[in-house]
C-alpha cells in the first residue's frame, strides 16, 4: 500500500466518528450529607452567602432585590447571590442544579412541584422553625395550609392570588366594548363578546388569545363543571371534560372570538414576556391577579382585570408562589430567617407591594395598605371582591402537576393547528397524564 | 509500529530496540497520553458505564436509584407517544438538514474555489456564520427573525405576502431549525475547499479537451474525485446532525413546541432527565439513541463502499 494521504482518511474517519457518538451518553449525580440540625438558629455573625432564585420578569427582580438589601443592611455578614428567568424552564434548571447538590439556598416554586420537591426531600421541613425563626401567627390557615404536604410545612406561601382576565382599557373603551365589571355569566356569552370585539377591530387583533393549552384556566373551567384537577394522584377529569374543552375553544376560534393557535403558541410555556395583550396582539388574555403590576409595566394601555367567565366558584384564592429552602442549602437556619423576612417584615412588604400578590401576612397587609399606589388598591380590592365569592380551595395538586400543564400544552396545541381532533388530543392527555402522574409517585 | 522484532533492521536506523528500551518508551507514551485517558475514563468512560447501569433503573436525581430491569425500554417503545414525536422530528431534522447544508456547503466551496481578487475575505466571511452559529445568541436572533414581527416578514410584506411566525407554526417550526442549520455551512465547506484543491489540475485539462461541459465535468470529474471528502463531511454531518440540541431548546423556549414540532431526541431526553426527574428513563433513551447512531452511521460507512472513489483504489 502507498502512503498517499487519502487511504489514510478512513481510520481518521472511523475514529473522529466514534468519538462523535460517545459523546452522547454521559450524566451524573452528586450528594452532600446534610449536617445541619433542624430548627437552629440563623446564623449572622459570621459571612454567609445565600443564592435565591425565582421566576418572573423586570418589576419583580427590582423588588425581591430591594428586600435583600434590606436584610444585607439589617444583617452585613448575610449577602445574596440572585439568579431569576422567565417561568418557561425555570424548574427545570432548579431540579438541574438539584441534581448536582447546588441548588439555590432560597427556591420560589409554586404549587405545581410542592408535593414532588416536599416528597424528595429536595426543600427542608419548615416545622422546626415555626415560632422561633419562622413567625406564622398573621398568616391565615387556610393559607398556611397550601403550604403543607402531609401535614408538615415545607413551603411559606410568598402570597396569594386569584385567577383573572387581564383586558386592555385602551383598546376597548372607544369601541364601546368593555365588559362589565363582573365578567361574563356563561362562556357562551364570552365568546360571542369576543368574537364581536375581533369584528370591530377589523381581525388583526382578535378578543381573546386561545387559552385551550393554559391549565391555569382550565382549572377553573373543571371546578365549575363541578370537577377537580386532581382526584389524589389521579385526573380529577375525563376524556369527555376535555373534549369539551377543547371544543369550545375550536369553536372560539371558528368564530373570530379566539386567535389562531399561532398567535397563541409563544406564550403557551408561560412567560409573561410573551403576554398577547401587552403585545397588542389580543385585547384579553388569561392572568393571576398579581401579574396586573408587571403586565401594566410593559404596556403604554392602561389594562383592567375582570373575572374569569362563568360562575364565581371556578376561581379560588391561591398560594401565587411559595418561599422555599434547600434542605442541602448551606445554611438551612439563615435561609429560613430570610423566609421569614420576606413575610413579616413591614418595609419588606411595602417592597413588595402585590407583584407577587397580596401580603399572606394580616399584620404586613394592614400596615402597607395605606401606602398603596392607586394601581396595588385596585389589584387588592379586585382579589377581595373575587375571593369573597369564590370556590373552596382544591388540595395541593398532585405530584407530576407541571408534567399535566406540559401535557395539555401538546393537547392543546395539536387540536389548535388541526394536528388533531379535540377528541383525539383529549384521549391522548388524559391517558398520558393517567400515567404519568401514577409514575411520578412511585 | 516501524519496527518489526525479527525483520531486518532498516538500512540507516539507529542501534536496533532492546526490549527495555522498548518498554520505557511504552511507558513514556502511556505518560504523555495520560491526560488524554485521564478525560477518556473519568469524564467519558465512567459516566457512560454508569449511565447504563442507570438504564435500568428508576432513578429521581435525588433518591437512591432503584433497579427495574427493562421497564424503562419497555415503556419507550410500546407507552410513550411523546417518545415516537421526538424521534420523527429528530429524523425528520436530520435527513433534511444534512443534504441542505451540504449542498451549500459544496456550492459555496466551489464558487471560492476559483482564483479571483479577495477571494481570501469571501472565505473567511463564509465560515464566520459557523463561528456564531451553534451559540444561543443566533438561536434567539433565530427567533426574533422568524417571529411574527419578525424581518422575515417585513421582507415578505414588501412583495405583498402575508407573513405569520414562523416558530409558533409546527409545520414550518422545524423548518427555520433546518434553516439554522445549514446556515452554519462554514465547517464542511472548508473541508470542500481543501479537497477541491488537492484535485489535480490535468483531470480538468483533460475533460476540457475531450469537451466536456461544465456540469458534466463537475458530475464525472469533480464530484468523483472529491467524494472521500464528501463521504467525511456526510458522517460527520450525519451525527451532528442527530445530536441537534441548542437550537431547538433556545427557539421552542426549552418545550420543544408548537405541538412538540421541534422536540429533538436530546430535548426530550433532557426534558425527561431534568424536567421529569426521570434520569433513568432519560438514560435508557441515550443508549437507544447511541445504539441507532450506531447503526445509522455503519450504514453510512456500508454505503461509502458504492459511492465513494478512492484515487488509489486501482493499486490495491
Amino acid at each position: 500500500m502507498t502512503m498517499s494521504d487519502r487511504p489514510l482518511l478512513r481510520p481518521l474517519l472511523a475514529a473522529a466518528a466514534v468519538l462523535a457518538v460517545l459523546a452522547t451518553a454521559a450524566c451524573g449525580g452528586g450528594s452532600r450529607a446534610d449536617q445541619q440540625a433542624a430548627g437552629a438558629p440563623p446564623v449572622t455573625d459570621r459571612p454567609v452567602e445565600l443564592s435565591v432564585a425565582w421566576w418572573g420578569g423586570p418589576a419583580r427582580a427590582e423588588n425581591t432585590q430591594k428586600v435583600l438589601d434590606l436584610y444585607t443592611k439589617a444583617h452585613p455578614n448575610v449577602t445574596f447571590k440572585t439568579q431569576w428567568q422567565g417561568y418557561s424552564g425555570y424548574y427545570d434548571k432548579i431540579n438541574t442544579t438539584a441534581a448536582g447538590g447546588t441548588a439555590p439556598d432560597i427556591i420560589q416554586i409554586d404549587n405545581r412541584v410542592l408535593r414532588e420537591y416536599a416528597n424528595k426531600k429536595l426543600i427542608a421541613d419548615l416545622g422546626p422553625w415555626i415560632g422561633s425563626t419562622l413567625k406564622v401567627d398573621a398568616v391565615s390557615p387556610k393559607l398556611m395550609g397550601t403550604g403543607k404536604v402531609d401535614d408538615k410545612l415545607y413551603a411559606m406561601p410568598a402570597a396569594s392570588n386569584t385567577q383573572a382576565l387581564a383586558i386592555d382599557k385602551t383598546v376597548l373603551e372607544p369601541l364601546g366594548l368593555l365588559p362589565p365589571e363582573t365578567g361574563w355569566a356563561t362562556w357562551e356569552e364570552f365568546g360571542a363578546w369576543s368574537a364581536k370585539v375581533t369584528g370591530a377591530l377589523g381581525g388583526k387583533v382578535w378578543g381573546v388569545r386561545d387559552e385551550s393549552a393554559n391549565i391555569s384556566l382550565f382549572e377553573p373551567w373543571l371546578r365549575q363543571r363541578g370537577k377537580q384537577l386532581y382526584d389524589g394522584q389521579k385526573p380529577g377529569f375525563t376524556v369527555d371534560d376535555v373534549t369539551a374543552w377543547l371544543t369550545m375553544w375550536a369553536g372560539f376560534r371558528a368564530s373570530g372570538a379566539a386567535s389562531p393557535a399561532e398567535v397563541a403558541q409563544p406564550s403557551n410555556g408561560g412567560d409573561i414576556a410573551k403576554n398577547t395583550v401587552t403585545a397588542k396582539a389580543t385585547t384579553a388574555t388569561f392572568s393571576y391577579d398579581n401579574q396586573f403590576t408587571e403586565l401594566s409595566k410593559a404596556t403604554d394601555h392602561t389594562l383592567l382585570l375582570v373575572p374569569v367567565p362563568g360562575p364565581a366558584v371556578g376561581a379560588y384564592s391561591r398560594p401565587s408562589q411559595f418561599y422555599t429552602a434547600y434542605s442541602r442549602g448551606k445554611n438551612v437556619a439563615t435561609a429560613v430567617d430570610v423566609i421569614n423576612f420576606f413575610i413579616n417584615d413591614e418595609a419588606a412588604g411595602a417592597a413588595l407591594g402585590t407583584e407577587r400578590g397580596l401580603p399572606p401576612s394580616s399584620k404586613v397587609g394592614d400596615a402597607i395598605a395605606p401606602q398603596f399606589s392607586d394601581q396595588l388598591k385596585y389589584v387588592s380590592a379586585f382579589d377581595k371582591r373575587i375571593v369573597d365569592q369564590a370556590g373552596e380551595n382544591p388540595p395541593v395538586p398532585a405530584q407530576g402537576d407541571s408534567k399535566m400543564g406540559q401535557l395539555l400544552v401538546s393537547a392543546g396545541e395539536n387540536a389548535g393547528f388541526g394536528r388533531k381532533t379535540p377528541q383525539e388530543a383529549a384521549a391522548e392527555f388524559v391517558s398520558q397524564a393517567t400515567s404519568e402522574l401514577e409514575r411520578a409517585a412511585r | 509500529m516501524a519496527y518489526t522484532v525479527n525483520g531486518p533492521p532498516a538500512v540507516d536506523a539507529p542501534d536496533p530496540p532492546t526490549p527495555t528500551r522498548r518498554r520505557s518508551e511504552a511507558t513514556a507514551g502511556y505518560v504523555f497520553l495520560s491526560p488524554w485517558l485521564l478525560g477518556l475514563f473519568g469524564i467519558t468512560v465512567g459516566p457512560m458505564l454508569y449511565s447504563l447501569y442507570l438504564s435500568f433503573t428508576d432513578y429521581d436525581l435525588l433518591q437512591d436509584p432503584e433497579w427495574v430491569g427493562m421497564e424503562n425500554y419497555v415503556r419507550m417503545f410500546t407507552d410513550d407517544p411523546t417518545y415516537w414525536n421526538s424521534v420523527q422530528a429528530t429524523v425528520l431534522f436530520a435527513v433534511t438538514s444534512v443534504p441542505l447544508k451540504l449542498a451549500v456547503a459544496l456550492g459555496v466551496a466551489l464558487l471560492l474555489n476559483r482564483q479571483r481578487r479577495g477571494v481570501g475575505v469571501y472565505r473567511a466571511l463564509y465560515y464566520v456564520p459557523s463561528l456564531l452559529g451553534g451559540s444561543v445568541a443566533i438561536a434567539i436572533v433565530w427567533q426574533t427573525l422568524f417571529g411574527g414581527a419578525g424581518a422575515i416578514n417585513g421582507l415578505l410584506g414588501l412583495v405583498g405576502i402575508g407573513g405569520k411566525s414562523w416558530i409558533a407554526d409546527p409545520s414550518t417550526a422545524l423548518g427555520t431549525l433546518v434553516l439554522l442549520a445549514a446556515w452554519q455551512f462554514g465547517a464542511p465547506m472548508v473541508i470542500f475547499l481543501a479537497g477541491l484543491k488537492q484535485i489535480p489540475a490535468e483531470m480538468f485539462e483533460a475533460a476540457a479537451l475531450d469537451g466536456a461541459g461544465r456540469f458534466a465535468t463537475f458530475w464525472h470529474v469533480t464530484l468523483p474525485l472529491l467524494s472521500p471528502v464528501l463521504f467525511f463531511n456526510l458522517v460527520l454531518e450525519t451525527i451532528a446532525g442527530f445530536q441537534g440540541f441548542t437550537a431547538a431548546f433556545v427557539i421552542s423556549g426549552g418545550q420543544g413546541g408548537p405541538a412538540d414540532s421541534t422536540l429533538l431526541y436530546t430535548l426530550y431526553l433532557y426534558l425527561r432527565g431534568f424536567g421529569d426527574f426521570q434520569m433513568g428513563y432519560a438514560s435508557a433513551m441515550a443508549w437507544v439513541f447511541l445504539i441507532a447512531l450506531g447503526i445509522v452511521t455503519a450504514l453510512v460507512f456500508r454505503s461509502g463502499s458504492l459511492w465513494v472513489h478512492y484515487a488509489d483504489d486501482g493499486e490495491r
